[in-house]
């Protein structure tokens, strides 16, 4: 297995992990950028300059996105209906078969550890849109999974080409700003990161 | 470069809006500007220009000008009138965004980027929707991320396995790659019964944003899937059984859910939110159809779809503004009042249902006859025949006598405008005259749809013209050789276009059956580069 994929696989998979356990804001935000940087590294051939060139800038625009609009918050996230334990856990299995499913059918679908990344980021994606009652939750959620399902397309179709990367980064950019602007505009008056139950709700004014 | 001109102009026009967004007049300004750019640079679009992008390219074609150029009227013209009546609200960011962002999705060579680009486009006219109601937003606007995340995660996966090298051909590939794509294409053309995310977020924009999130956005999408469908499922014409029975089963269900829907509801906007599902269905049809004719007439019905509705949503506005509310009864009298909104509406559903010997019934019964068969196609027709019922009803409460509410709103500007000479006299005429400008205003907008079915813009040619999905370049990951792909030679020292573009020489992997299906522009391909 290539050494750059396969490492930056673990850092996808540990970035997801890191922004389903975290009840800080600050590190659900570090984990999900991490995981969004390492993502196009996880290809083999790797991209070429100019979609990785791209990926990358829409990948960063996006984690300074939600970094600006999470510091405008109180730090501190509610918890997840498991804890965040046992939706990590799941991750965790994700990647494991992913990586299982890859050592069977590397034959048939190339030599890059993006089942496993892409695997993982979708189910911890998919279980934090699902979940998430927050701005930063929901937008983390959006973007994992939307990351981890261009990794699954990588594993199955080859190395992105650049018309995929630009799409990518167009669009990882544009999740990011309205989850940023869903963080920011649905804050309670005490600075906290959780929805209202409808619109202009102010029950929770006190 | 005339598309990337475009892209950017749009893109720049929605920011310069939002910078300017302390100053309304300056606002209308740059919206009204802009748009009418985006208008001019329509118009100046060259078919077959290619604009290289690493691997990939953006293909211009006579069907995305002929969208562009009616797309950027409509919504000058929508501007135009929503800014008559007061209501313009965020009409212009949000068209400008979703020009930008059509350009880009109906022009790129690879299926899963254009795919993302309608994510990214649908992500971002959501906020802006939003954005535009004071107050903190609840539950209700998770939508906007979760909606357009399931169509992109559904939609990758099945462009992911129809990519799948050496297995790509294979039936159970290929099922599975229709039910996933299927499945994003049923979720965001909000088919029944699971129209409700998309019906949400209907719900929640205000009136004038109705056509492009009820209409546009999704007809975009349609057409992406549909161009990704006539490069990989139709030259396969895989069996797809009982998944394919399904898919027409929900689109023929939104087609009678829709009709009865507008028959029973009371409320016009919704009215018209139904009709814009309705005319989805057809793209759902021409998905589930794996033919190409009928997936270039589907195509058709999709890019009139938004202008109609566009139309339809301008009566709207012109009624409820003089009418005071949107309530089927309360809108007594409105035809014998309003006789140029009158024909406006009547063009606009003629449009929409289909006026008999137009290019755009012709389309409508291709494409149900193909998916359905004859007699089944002739019920789908019927039943969207049969919606005509809901505008009879609102023209009948139209001819009755006149509601004591109507046009109340229009008396303080009525009598501003008797009150005299002075430097605001213009103004005061204008404001006292606003309805009857809104409703030239709409019947202009219902013209658009009307003369290009009746083949103004060469609609059915531009339909069945070149696919830039077909151009794609194949993802072949697998490292044995196929006997049907060919290794790439050795590396051009200048850009050349991807496959799929003759008479350009073919670099890269050349597996795809479609990249020999569909012919590109004639000779020769004007081409330009970004980056290396």
């Amino acid at each position: 297995m290539p050494v750059v994929p396969f490492l930056a696989a673990t850092v996808v998979i540990a970035g997801a992990v890191m922004a389903i356990l975290a009840t800080d804001a600050r590190l659900t935000t570090a984990g999900t950028a991490a995981a969004l940087l390492a993502a196009p590294f996880v290809a083999d051939p790797l991209p070429q300059q100019l979609g990785l060139g791209v990926r990358l800038v829409g990948a960063g625009l996006a984690a300074y996105l939600l970094w600006t609009s999470m510091r405008q918050a109180a730090p501190l996230l509610g918890p997840l209906p498991l804890a965040g334990r046992g939706e990590a856990a799941f991750v965790l299995a994700a990647a494991a078969i992913g990586f299982l499913a890859d050592a069977v059918t590397s034959e048939a679908l190339g030599p890059t550890a993006a089942l496993a990344a892409g695997g993982a980021l979708l189910v911890g994606g998919l279980d934090l849109l699902a979940f998430g009652e927050d701005g930063l939750r929901l937008g983390s959620g959006a973007l994992l999974a939307l990351t981890g399902a261009s990794l699954v397309l990588a594993e199955l179709g080859g190395t992105p080409g650049a018309g995929l990367e630009a799409g990518l980064a167009v669009a990882t950019a544009a999740v990011a700003g309205a989850a940023a602007w869903l963080t920011v505009t649905t804050l309670s008056p005490r600075r906290e990161m959780r929805l209202a139950a409808r619109h202009g709700d102010l029950r929770d004014i006190g | 470069m005339t598309l990337v001109a475009f892209i950017v102009v749009a893109g720049a026009g929605a920011a310069a809006w939002w910078m300017v967004g302390r100053w309304p007049p300056l606002r209308t300004v740059v919206g009204l500007v802009a748009l009418a750019a985006c208008v001019v640079l329509a118009r100046a679009l060259p078919s077959g220009e290619l604009t290289l992008f690493g691997d990939d390219a953006l293909q211009t074609t006579t069907f995305l000008r002929l969208w562009l150029l009616s797309g950027s009227a409509a919504a000058l013209l929508l501007l135009l009138l929503a800014e008559t009546l007061g209501r313009s609200s965020r009409l212009a960011p949000a068209a400008l965004v979703l020009l930008a962002g059509t350009a880009g999705a109906l022009s790129l060579t690879d299926a899963a980027g254009a795919l993302l680009l309608v994510v990214a486009t649908t992500t971002l006219v959501g906020v802006v929707a939003l954005s535009d109601r004071s107050g903190r937003p609840g539950r209700e606007s998770i939508g906007i991320l979760r909606l357009p995340i399931a169509v992109a995660v559904l939609g990758l996966l099945g462009i992911g396995w129809a990519s799948v090298g050496g297995l790509g051909e294979q039936p159970t590939t290929m099922l599975a790659a229709f039910t996933l794509v299927g499945a994003a294409l049923i979720l965001g053309t909000g088919a029944v019964p699971f129209h409700l995310p998309l019906a949400r977020q209907g719900e929640a924009v205000a009136r004038p944003l109705l056509p492009l999130v009820l209409g546009w956005l999704p007809a975009v999408l349609a057409v992406v899937v549909l161009e990704w469908s006539g490069a990989r499922l139709v030259p396969l014409d895989p069996d797809l059984g009982l998944v394919r029975a399904v898919v027409l089963g929900l689109a023929l269900l939104t087609l009678a859910a829709a009709t009865v829907a507008m028959l029973l509801q009371e409320d016009l906007g919704h009215v018209v939110a139904y009709a814009g599902l309705q005319g989805l269905a057809l793209g759902l049809l021409g998905y589930a159809s794996i033919d190409g004719s009928a997936q270039a007439s589907a195509r058709q019905v999709l890019l009139l779809l938004p202008l109609w509705l566009a139309a339809l949503v301008g009566v709207l506005l012109v009624l409820e503004t003089v009418g005071g509310g949107s309530d089927l009864k309360a809108l007594s009298g409105w035809v014998r009042r309003a006789p140029v909104t009158a024909v406006a509406l009547a063009i606009a559903v003629a449009v929409a249902i289909g006026l008999p010997g137009s290019a755009a019934f012709a389309a409508r019964g291709s494409v149900a006859d193909v998916a359905l068969g004859p007699t089944v196609g002739t019920v789908a027709l019927l039943l969207v025949v049969a919606s005509v019922s809901a505008w009879l009803r609102l023209v009948w409460e139209g001819l009755r006598p006149n509601g004591s509410a109507w046009g109340a709103a229009e008396r303080p500007n009525m009598d501003a405008a008797a009150a005299g000479a002075g430097p605001d006299r213009v103004r005061r005429l204008l404001a006292a005259n606003r309805i009857p400008i809104a409703a030239v205003l709409a019947l202009a907008l219902a013209i658009l749809p009307l003369a290009m079915s009746l083949g103004f813009g060469h609609l059915e040619a531009a339909a069945a013209g070149p696919n830039p999905a077909a151009s794609v370049r194949p993802v072949a990951p697998t490292p044995s050789p196929s006997p049907t792909i060919t290794p790439e030679s050795t590396p051009s020292p200048t850009p050349t276009p991807p496959s799929g573009f003759p008479p350009t020489p073919t670099p890269g992997l050349s597996a795809s059956p479609a990249a020999t299906q569909t012919p590109g522009p004639s000779s020769p391909v004007p081409t330009s580069s970004i980056g290396d």
